[in-house]
């Protein structure tokens, strides 16, 4: 067997050059995903859920690499000015647009999930309609979509994976150039599957804290 | 009909004639006439079914009757032309009590009190805390402030149900069976908080299973049966041998009819 370690470990540490960017993508795309897709989730109470949920079809039915082509290769060729965007900004918008297909998902299901009497109980007390989604429904939902959301995350991470063919440098990116130069293809790709993992394990680690923290109030007596 | 209005207590704050509410083939409620005088305390019972629920939320509009009219300070309006302004006073003047305490789950039962206080009514932070702690201690609640609704028993969160449907100041309070979702050990403390309440002269319209206290606590008795208010009356006269015999019928099970 010809493993070496130390090729291993000094392709984890080459790494953390990269972990910033692939974090960064992760997030402002999660960011931008939970934003849209809250509004979206939102907006599916309405008349415009029949167009609402092509939407949310099209980004949940496609494979993101497909969006991803789509978006940086093909649509210049429609709309020029799409070109004009980096691989970054197009990957981070790519993404966090799939991302907002699955956190709409969560939302509604999770907006479903609130009792009705909370809605009733506001109406009574004086509340606008908007004031009971702000400040009664919404935030009930958060609380019940958590778990689904922290996979969505563990997802858009992964995902940022595949955005080195647009020619990002992320964590694979780096990886797969170090491999084409030093030919340790089996090193170099378990020390950046490792990076992902920790990753993962970091962010499950996050959002069972934000879990529990949520669910304080709701021992029972 | 056995009801005769006190005259004592005619001033009318709310009433609503010929509600009707139905939903698929079933009519919940078959034109409904209701009316409420000032200081009043009016019980609705009947069996389950009959429309007692239905009638007490269409008096804040919670349910929307399909026809019916509304009158409120001299101004009266059928429900196609129920105005937005009209809504928000309607659900001004009452203030309403669920069976299951609808109280906001993520909340501590200070801000339940406060949030609407605060968002619906424009009070300050400041006053809003304040007019809620005095609530809360009526209630005898007022070590409860920190608290989340499920650390609370059953009694003490529709007690904060009461004190935060009391610190908007509603001229009416509407109780939706408030001791039904209760374990029996617990219904007194409830009960008390409301019959206090009707000592201090308040307005109250209760639905209610609670024969006893119907019969202690109320000036009128509505009786209700299949979406129409089959009878009304005061307590001595409908928890009578004088009363319909659809009444006598459904009083029996509670062993009361004959006082």
């Amino acid at each position: 067997m010809n493993f070496k370690p130390e090729v291993l470990v000094n392709a984890f540490v080459e790494l953390t050059k990269a972990l910033p960017r692939t974090l960064l993508i992760a997030i402002i795309a999660m960011a931008i995903g939970l934003i849209l897709g809250t509004i979206i989730g939102i907006l599916r109470q309405t008349k415009l859920n029949k167009m609402l949920g092509v939407w949310v079809s099209f980004f949940r039915g496609t494979p993101l690499m497909i969006q991803l082509f789509l978006f940086f290769f093909g649509l210049p060729q429609l709309f020029p000015i799409i070109g004009k965007l980096s691989a970054f900004q197009s990957a981070v918008l790519v993404m966090g647009i799939n991302a907002s297909a699955y956190v709409a998902e969560s939302i509604r299901g999770a907006l479903g999930a609130v009792d009705s009497l909370q809605s009733d109980a506001a109406y009574t007390v004086g509340l606008t309609k908007l004031q009971t989604l702000w400040y009664i429904v919404l935030p009930q939902a958060m609380k019940i979509a958590l778990p689904s959301l922290g996979n969505t995350f563990i997802g858009v991470i992964q995902g940022t994976s595949l955005t080195f063919m647009l020619g990002i440098s992320d964590l694979l990116g780096l990886a797969k150039m170090r491999a084409a130069q030093n030919y340790r293809f089996f090193e170099v790709y378990l020390a950046v599957g490792i990076w992902y993992w920790l990753i993962v394990m970091a962010v499950t680690f996050i959002n069972k804290q934000l879990e529990n923290k949520m669910a304080a109030g709701k021992e029972s007596i | 009909m056995l009801y005769e209005s006190n005259d004592l207590k005619s001033v009318p704050i709310l009433k609503v004639t010929g509600l009707t509410k139905r939903y698929g083939q079933l009519t919940v409620l078959d034109q409904v006439d209701f009316e409420l005088s000032k200081g009043e305390v009016v019980a609705i019972i009947g069996p389950s079914g009959s429309g007692k629920s239905t009638l007490i939320k269409s008096l804040n509009l919670l349910v929307k009757p399909d026809a019916g009219t509304y009158e409120i300070e001299g101004t009266s309006l059928t429900i196609q032309k129920i105005t937005k302004a009209f809504q928000k006073s309607l659900v001004e003047k009452t203030g309403m009590v669920f069976q299951n305490f609808g109280l906001f789950s993520h909340l501590t039962v200070l801000k339940n009190l406060t949030l609407p206080l605060v968002k619906a009514k424009g009070l300050s932070e400041k006053e809003a805390d304040h007019r809620a702690k005095n609530v809360l201690q009526q209630v005898g609640l007022e070590d409860k402030l920190a608290s989340f609704p499920h650390q609370l028993s059953g009694g003490q969160q529709q007690r904060v149900g009461i004190a935060r449907a009391l610190a908007l100041e509603p001229e009416v309070l509407l109780l939706d069976e408030p001791t039904s979702a209760l374990d029996p050990e617990r219904v007194g403390e409830v009960l008390e908080v409301i019959k206090a309440l009707s000592r201090q002269g308040f307005t109250m319209v209760v639905v209610t299973h609670e024969m006893q206290f119907a019969k202690k606590v109320a000036d009128r008795i509505v009786f209700m049966d299949e979406g129409k208010i089959i009878t009304q009356g005061a307590p001595e006269t409908i928890f009578s041998n004088h009363a319909p015999e659809r009444v006598k019928q459904f009083l029996n099970r509670f062993n009361l009819y004959t006082i």
